[in-house]
């Protein structure tokens, strides 16, 4: 049962960590109707940029943080000028391979300027472990979940409460609709993708202190929201991060009782299931398609 | 005769500047196919213009130059200008448009159908940045009181006359000078039809807002407007004050399915009809 | 220059070879095809010797590996392009093809042929079976769906692989065709193409019947396309059998060409590069498939040509070619195909359209 718990609780830490990146890619989602595929890329990007920052120049973190994620905003809008706007009314299926193209750019430009060897992040955050009736848990952990659930709570109360989210939402629905009801569409994809690189990011930074920060990060962020986006929804934002929790324990879960190797094919059974019986994910919405 | 004279002849008002003039505008899609040949119109202040026409007769283009979304659909004004107030409007974004006065109700509602009812209305306030957002709001309650009973309700679900209903109260929630109606009749019962008309003739009694009527059902646009065209293949083949588009026997026959039956053909009478069939080229 | 294109019987407009024009260009074809090998072979086109930069590294194992790109890529491009059933699986078909191949062809030593045909039945079955979610979502999700089940394939592939073969992988022998080994690179072009060519034209042929029309139909509005009659379950199931068969096949030929593999070979990036040459090409355009699966494995061949001629002294560019030829490789795909997405989103296919309109139409311009 300890081994169950003891599971469970270091797959919340990295679930947390998966559910910010969800959410990240979910409000890019709901307010463009792109589904980025680059968005695990941005994520790494967020944490050899902090390696960078911290490691390789030497700055403060007071700075660093704020650096990083300027330089993870200015991404974001880069991302919106070269393949979401031009691209805007194009089929599903080119959008999300524009953006599967550009992740190929930047892994490769990842590549070519960070080189191919891993790094490891000092710790910048506490770290000790703490022990509660027989189980283990760092405080970098709790840290992380705090952190994701502070930034759930904003981001939930930002887009629903907000003009700024309200407009995103409606542009969401209706991009021409939302044009004709005086919404600057344009601005509000900006936004967007500003803020949703932002949460990859921060989710790259604080996975560059439990792993190696390496190219293959990108696979590992978009592997894991994945799940985590459809199993809560795409759609909802707080289905975004419990998605995000569930994913990191069955992680943990398949790992330990399975073995290496069955992680991701049990975590995408799982996506299939919940597929086949609510497609629209655990906590979506139904789309509203009149004939 | 010039419609400008026509309009300032019959109109009660004698207003100096038109509130919106079209001249001589060119619409092309994809560089490629001539949607708009060259029409021209205007709306008065406070005024009501009903655009007639079947389908592809190039009203919805027309409109949609209006509100600036041609862009959206590959299309440009090629020739001729578009002026509100005197300002051309041609190259404006949409919200600037929205901003400068000029509120659309689309074409098959176009409501956003996961949000609810407030929230529809409340996204209608953007363009002019939130102002007075709360009392518009009210407003548009008194107006349509069904929507104050379900302001939460999601909107995709509502129906059509409702969404109607929203989506003329979430154009109101800009405060626009000029209101630009795209087939508000299509898939609405009869009743709520007039309802919904009766109400637009109330908010143009009180606020004054100008309106551009495009309908395929010219009996209710014409009863509405004080001015009329009637456009055929990207041009407009007629215009003159509603009331005497009415009495007109080809927009009769054509438009509003008022027809005579002959007891028999002569060749002088078919001939004639033929003639007056060709009024476009 | 044609103003149309106007048949006046039924039997013309089934012929095949629609005119002498294009008969004569297929006779052209044919022979360029028959003449291939052996430029790439000895190096040297009508008498005339080539450099290795001047081929642009094109050799005959790229030239086979192209070719079963090809298959898998028209296999994927019927489903996604002219059914509009997005489908990430394609890799796991790849590896369905091993798993077959690694029973019937080397544990049980059943001969080539043989198992060559078995795999493209086995994977019309697993087909099936993978587009289940296909009857009950779409689009995106759809996407999500097929994605999951390339893990679930590669990881059976895994399982199969560590139980009967170990860790370092499954190794196929060298196949035979009625006893002819197919022992050379040469020898597979000569049992490669005429099998590409075979389920090209099938392919071509199967999308002029009723079937393929009902393909059409599901993908550009499936409720009007059931409204008219059409069953949604029988035809999508149909269709991914269909493509199933083709890939899997092609995965067999993939390893069989590969002399082994493990599950690390079947990764998502190969999945997504399938869906990738296919949009590049030009999606719902068998050319365009052909094109973009040419493309895709003769590039690499192509950059590490070029660096060649690239000093690694020049700057930027040539330390790019030199040390990161593999990123090179990668930024190279990957900047392609935003390119052709935001200008040209029908894809190479389109381009050739619009050369073939310039000639048709000039000297009007449209």
């Amino acid at each position: 049962m300890t081994t169950f718990l003891q599971l469970v609780i270091s797959g919340l830490a990295t679930g947390s960590i998966y559910g910010l990146i969800a959410l990240g890619f979910v409000l890019i989602y709901k307010a463009t109707d792109v589904f980025n595929f680059a968005h695990g890329d941005v994520m790494a990007l967020g944490a050899f940029f902090a390696f960078t920052a911290v490691v390789s120049m030497g700055l403060p973190l007071w700075v660093a943080l704020p650096a990083v994620l300027l330089a993870a905003a200015l991404i974001g809008v880069l991302i919106q000028g070269i393949i979401v706007r031009p691209m805007l009314g194009q089929p599903l299926l080119s959008i999300v391979m524009a953006t599967l193209g550009l992740s190929l750019i930047i892994r490769a430009l990842e590549g070519i300027v960070f080189g191919s060897i891993p790094r490891t992040m000092p710790t910048l955050f506490p770290n000790r472990t703490l022990v509660f009736a027989g189980l283990r848990v760092s405080t970098l952990d709790l840290f992380i979940m705090a952190v994701s659930l502070v930034a759930l709570g904003l981001f939930a109360l930002f887009f629903v409460r907000s003009n700024l989210g309200l407009e995103m939402r409606a542009t969401a629905e209706d991009y021409e609709a939302a044009s004709l009801t005086g919404i600057n569409g344009n601005k509000i994809f900006t936004v967007a993708l500003a803020l949703g690189s932002v949460l990859a990011a921060t989710g790259g930074m604080l996975l560059g202190q439990v792993t190696l920060v390496n190219i293959h990060m990108g696979d590992l962020g978009l592997l894991a929201a994945l799940p985590a986006i459809v199993i809560g929804g795409m759609t909802s934002i707080p289905g975004a991060v419990i998605g995000g929790l569930l994913v990191g324990v069955l992680d943990k879960l398949a790992l330990g009782y399975i073995g290496g190797g069955s992680q991701n094919a049990v975590v995408y059974a799982a996506l299939l299931v919940v597929l086949m019986i609510r497609p629209y994910g655990l906590f979506g919405e139904r789309d509203i398609i009149r004939v | 005769m010039t419609t400008a004279a026509a309009q300032t002849a019959s109109a009660a008002e004698g207003a100096a500047t038109p509130l919106l003039e079209v001249q001589n505008v060119e619409i092309v899609y994809n560089e490629i196919s001539l949607a708009v040949r060259g029409i021209s119109l205007t709306v008065p202040r406070g005024g009501a213009v009903a655009l007639l026409g079947a389908n592809g007769a190039g009203k919805t283009t027309t409109i949609r130059a209006l509100s600036g979304l041609l862009d959206l659909h590959d299309g440009r004004v090629r020739e001729g200008s578009i002026l509100l107030d005197g300002e051309s409007i041609v190259d404006a974004s949409p919200s600037k448009i929205v901003a400068k006065g000029v509120a659309q109700v689309p074409e098959g509602r176009k409501i956003f159908g996961h949000l609810t009812v407030e929230e529809n209305l409340r996204a209608g306030a953007a363009a002019i940045g939130y102002r007075d957002w709360k009392e518009s709001l009210a407003q548009v309650y008194d107006l349509f009181p069904v929507l104050a009973d379900r302001r939460q309700a999601t909107a995709g679900w509502m129906s059509g006359g409702e969404q109607q209903m929203v989506a003329v109260g979430r154009a109101l929630m800009a405060k626009p000078r000029l209101l630009l109606l795209d087939e508000v009749s299509l898939g609405l019962a009869p009743q709520v039809l007039e309802m919904i008309i009766d109400r637009l003739a109330a908010v143009r009694e009180q606020e004054g807002t100008a309106m551009l009527m495009v309908e395929q059902n010219a009996r209710i646009a014409l009863e509405f407007a004080d001015y009329g065209y009637i456009m055929e293949n990207g041009r407009i083949v007629l215009d003159g004050p509603c009331d005497r588009l009415r009495e007109n026997e080809d927009v009769q026959e054509f438009y509003l399915g008022i027809t005579e039956a002959h007891e028999k053909k002569s060749y002088a009478a078919v001939k004639h009809y033929k003639r007056r069939k060709r009024w476009a080229a | 220059m044609a103003s149309g294109n106007f048949k006046t019987s039924y039997r013309a407009e089934h012929k095949l070879v629609q005119s002498n024009v294009v008969r004569f260009w297929l006779v052209v074809l044919a022979a360029f095809l028959v003449y291939l090998p052996h430029v790439l072979q000895n190096r040297e086109l009508f008498g005339v010797s080539l450099s290795y930069t001047q081929m642009l590294g094109m050799s005959l194992v790229q030239i086979n590996f192209a070719l079963i790109a090809i298959l898998g890529a028209v296999s994927l491009n019927l489903l996604t392009g002219y059914t509009g059933l997005i489908s990430l699986g394609h890799a796991g078909f790849f590896a369905v093809g091993g798993i077959v191949g690694a029973y019937f062809g080397v544990q049980l030593g059943w001969p080539f042929p043989v198992v060559l045909l078995l795999s493209g039945v086995v994977g019309a079955i697993v087909g099936v079976i993978v587009g289940l979610p296909s009857l009950r979502v779409r689009g995106l999700y759809l996407l999500l769906a097929t994605l999951a089940l390339h893990f679930i394939m590669v990881y059976v592939f895994l399982r199969y692989q560590v139980a009967n073969f170990g860790v370092v992988g499954v190794r196929y022998p060298q196949p035979s065709l009625f006893g002819w080994p197919i022992s050379s690179p040469f020898r597979w072009y000569w049992v490669l193409l005429p099998l590409v060519v075979l389920f090209v034209l099938a392919t071509k042929n199967l999308l002029r019947t009723r079937e393929g029309r009902a393909f059409v139909a599901i993908r550009d509005h499936d409720i009007a396309a059931s409204a008219t009659g059409i069953n949604l379950a029988a035809q999508k199931l149909k269709v991914f059998a269909v493509s199933s068969f083709m890939a899997t096949m092609a995965g067999t030929l993939w390893v069989w060409n590969l002399s082994a593999a493990t599950n690390e070979i079947f990764t998502l990036t190969l999945a997504i590069e399938f869906i990738a040459i296919i949009i590049i090409g030009g999606l719902g355009s068998i050319l365009g498939a052909i094109l973009g699966a040419l493309l895709w494995q003769l590039l690499p061949g192509a950059i590490s040509a070029l660096s060649d001629t690239v000093s690694p002294t020049t700057p930027v560019v040539g330390e790019l070619f030199n040390q990161y030829p593999a990123q090179l490789n990668q930024l190279l795909l990957g900047v392609i195909i935003v390119l052709v997405l935001v200008f040209k989103p029908e894809g190479l296919n389109g381009f050739w359209i619009s050369i073939r309109n310039f000639f048709t139409r000039w000297p009007y311009t449209t």
